[in-house]
């Protein structure tokens, strides 16, 4: 009987704070539009410079047309051509110093292959931390190719054709736009939930609204739990925008699996939307909840969530603090899978550690909730 | 149902002390509408916090439905209808989802209570998909109300429902609170306004976190047993200043559009005073002798509080 009635109660908490949520149009769009265009400007922002990039090549062939071919690629100003290596070996040692953006492979008997079949081929190997700009370079080299082709068809009978294959290769150094993104969508995520949950509760004490509710049977548990609910949808809802947006606009590929990545965001999520409501229970004035989010809560974890410096060049002390962050936890766990392809076995303990924050979260707030006035 | 024994408030700010509630002791029997009667800042939203749970006394005892509100407060929360003084319901919902989530919130069905608010409920019913916050002042506490009834509640505490609502519906909101009564509920209601003391079975007047008065509204009238004249004059203010100089004089106060004055002696001839005046220069001095109110009761209490002729 009792339980129905919490459960009742808890339905008819979540139904008027979805009314809430939906009737305050400017707010709803702010909560949507604001992850978007901070993951637009965020993910393009970095590495957009594309002019002299580190080039290696190895040349097995070393006929005169592929040194002509290579002699093209580093007059134009995309590409510079560092040094010439010898084996694939060397490449592999380039990339994983973090010294190459590409490098042009040609395999023996390339002239051979253009004067006998009319097509050559040219691997291109690529440092698949470029993220968008993988393609942009990819198309660079086409162009410059193609002019190339043109001139030397001119007086040529049959025409020929170089065609480049483009590899990925994964810089383990992790340092550049790939890196970043989903340090962003875990800072994007986390800003949103944290801010709107932050305001949950904290607003029906400044409207005058939970003197009310507390004058009545229902309890802080369910006015908790219900209030989270429909700020977990809007942030479930973000996370698939978020990684749209991840995939086909800024062009990183999602190397895990998928679902697993989208139950770790929930579950950061979820944690992030407890920390806002913590925030929201212990403070007075919506003002002091706002500044509490931001100098509290998304200063350190921008700083210090290894989104922007490594933990490495945190003390060790620091360091278990950090990871007790969410934000940590979710930004780790989200490169192990998007990036380097990792299953559950490399993230459980990131998803356990979340889990284990939100409760706590939780169960902080409801104890810390009010019963009273002041 | 009520019972307030020496109840004590003090709040702490910085480094002061504020007392909100001295010694305050009151009994509220069931089916009466108890009338708490005091201008603003006299502590009545205090008391009202008190007798709902929502703070702690720092002295005294409370019970309400025989139940002590600061170790019993979930079953007080059960039993009680509680209206702020500030419109608090949520403005973005409509009238019949405010009403709706409240009945929801207290286990029960709008159906299932429509009876207790149909009075109520029927003028507000061709509004009941506008938001609350666009409703005018009487509506909003006319759903206010409806929204602490919608549990069947056995106790309802009103903080000044009827501030800034229009006489009509004032005088429909008295009406349904006789109603309430008339059905087994206890009204406490608190208002700043004297004309509505009349409408309670009992009022306390209350000064200052201090009880001063209670009783049924006539029979405290019946206490003022000063001398009781009204004045009217060309220049009020100076009149008002210039009886105030006089020995004679216990009290003098606006009310409306003359002033009500009251003196030491109840055989001391007026037409004396009227004399005086009139040879320092006041012109067209009306009087006429008039019957106590509530509010020359309240006056001549705070005044002999005070102890003296201040306002």
């Amino acid at each position: 009987m009792k339980i129905k009635t919490f459960i009742d109660q808890f339905f008819a908490f979540t139904q008027k704070e979805f009314f809430h949520i939906l009737r305050d149009r400017k707010t709803l769009l702010v909560l949507i539009v604001l992850p978007i265009t901070q993951l637009l400007i965020f993910g393009f922002a970095l590495n957009s410079n594309l002019t002299e990039m580190p080039t290696a090549v190895l040349d097995l062939s070393n006929d005169p047309l592929s040194r002509q071919v290579v002699a093209e690629l580093d007059a134009s100003t995309t590409f510079h051509v560092i040094g010439r290596v010898n084996s694939m070996e060397e490449v592999d040692e380039l990339f994983k110093a973090g010294k190459l953006s590409q490098a042009f492979v040609f395999m023996p008997g390339f002239e051979k292959s253009i004067k006998q079949t009319g097509t050559g081929n040219m691997q291109v190997i690529m440092d698949a931390s470029l993220g968008i700009n993988s393609s942009t370079l990819e198309s660079h080299i086409l162009v410059i190719l193609l002019k190339f082709q043109q001139r030397m068809n001119a007086d040529r009978e049959i025409p020929i054709q170089i065609i480049p294959e483009v590899k990925m290769r994964y810089n383990p150094e992790l340092s550049s736009a790939f890196h970043f993104v989903p340090g962003v969508i875990g800072i994007v995520l986390m800003l949103v939930c944290s801010m709107m949950a932050s305001l949950a509760i904290v607003k029906e004490k400044e409207s005058g609204t939970m003197e009310v509710l507390l004058v009545s049977p229902i309890r802080p548990p369910v006015i908790i739990l219900a209030k989270l609910v429909p700020y977990l949808i809007v942030g479930m809802f973000n996370i698939v925008i978020i990684l749209l947006i991840s995939v086909f606009i800024l062009k990183v590929p999602i190397a895990g699996n998928i679902i697993l990545l989208f139950f770790i965001g929930t579950i950061f999520t979820l944690s992030s939307l407890a920390l806002g409501i913590m925030v929201s229970v212990l403070t007075k004035t919506q003002r002091s909840a706002i500044i509490v989010s931001i100098a509290g809560l998304m200063l350190p974890a921008i700083v210090m969530s290894g989104f922007i410096f490594p933990l490495d060049v945190l003390s060790p002390a620091m360091r278990v603090v950090v990871h007790c962050m969410p934000v940590t936890l979710f930004i780790s766990a989200a490169r192990n899978i998007m990036i380097k392809g990792l299953g559950m076995v490399a993230v459980y303990r990131e998803l356990i550690w979340m889990a284990v924050i939100t409760v706590v979260l939780i169960v902080i707030s409801i104890k810390c909730f009010k019963n009273r006035l002041s | 149902m009520i019972v307030a024994e020496n109840i004590g408030m003090v709040y702490r700010q910085m480094l002061k002390e504020v007392v909100a509630l001295k010694n305050v002791s009151l009994e509220v029997k069931k089916g009466e509408v108890f009338g708490l009667i005091g201008p603003d800042g006299a502590g009545k939203s205090s008391l009202f916090r008190i007798l709902t749970t929502l703070l702690l006394p720092t002295a005294g005892r409370a019970f309400v439905g025989g139940h002590d509100v600061v170790d019993q407060f979930r079953e007080v929360r059960n039993i009680v209808g509680y209206m702020p003084g500030k419109f608090s319901l949520y403005q973005d919902l409509s009238v019949e989802e405010n009403l709706r989530f409240f009945a929801r919130v207290f286990d029960t069905t709008v159906q299932a209570n429509y009876g207790q608010i149909k009075d109520i409920y029927e003028q507000l019913a061709p509004f009941k998909n506008r938001r609350a916050g666009a409703l005018s002042g009487g509506m909003k506490q006319k759903l206010g109300l409806c929204c602490a009834l919608i549990h069947k509640p056995e106790v309802l505490f009103l903080d000044e429902p009827t501030t800034g609502v229009d006489p009509i519906s004032r005088q429909e909101f008295w009406d349904v609170l006789k109603r309430l009564s008339g059905d087994g509920i206890s009204v406490f209601v608190s208002t700043p306004y004297m004309d509505e003391a009349r409408l309670c079975d009992r009022i306390g007047l209350i000064f200052k976190g201090e009880i001063l008065a209670v009783d049924e509204p006539d029979k405290l009238v019946k206490r003022h047993d000063q001398k009781l004249v009204a004045f009217r004059g060309r220049n009020m203010y100076t009149l008002l200043q210039d009886i105030r100089q006089e020995a004679a004089v216990y009290s003098c106060f606006t009310f409306g559009d003359a002033l009500h004055v009251t003196f030491h002696d109840r055989e001391y001839v007026v037409d004396e005073l009227v004399r005086r005046l009139e040879e320092r220069g006041h012109e067209g001095v009306e009087w006429w002798p008039i019957e106590a109110g509530i509010e020359d009761y309240f006056m001549k209490l705070t005044n002999d509080r005070c102890d003296g002729k201040g306002d």
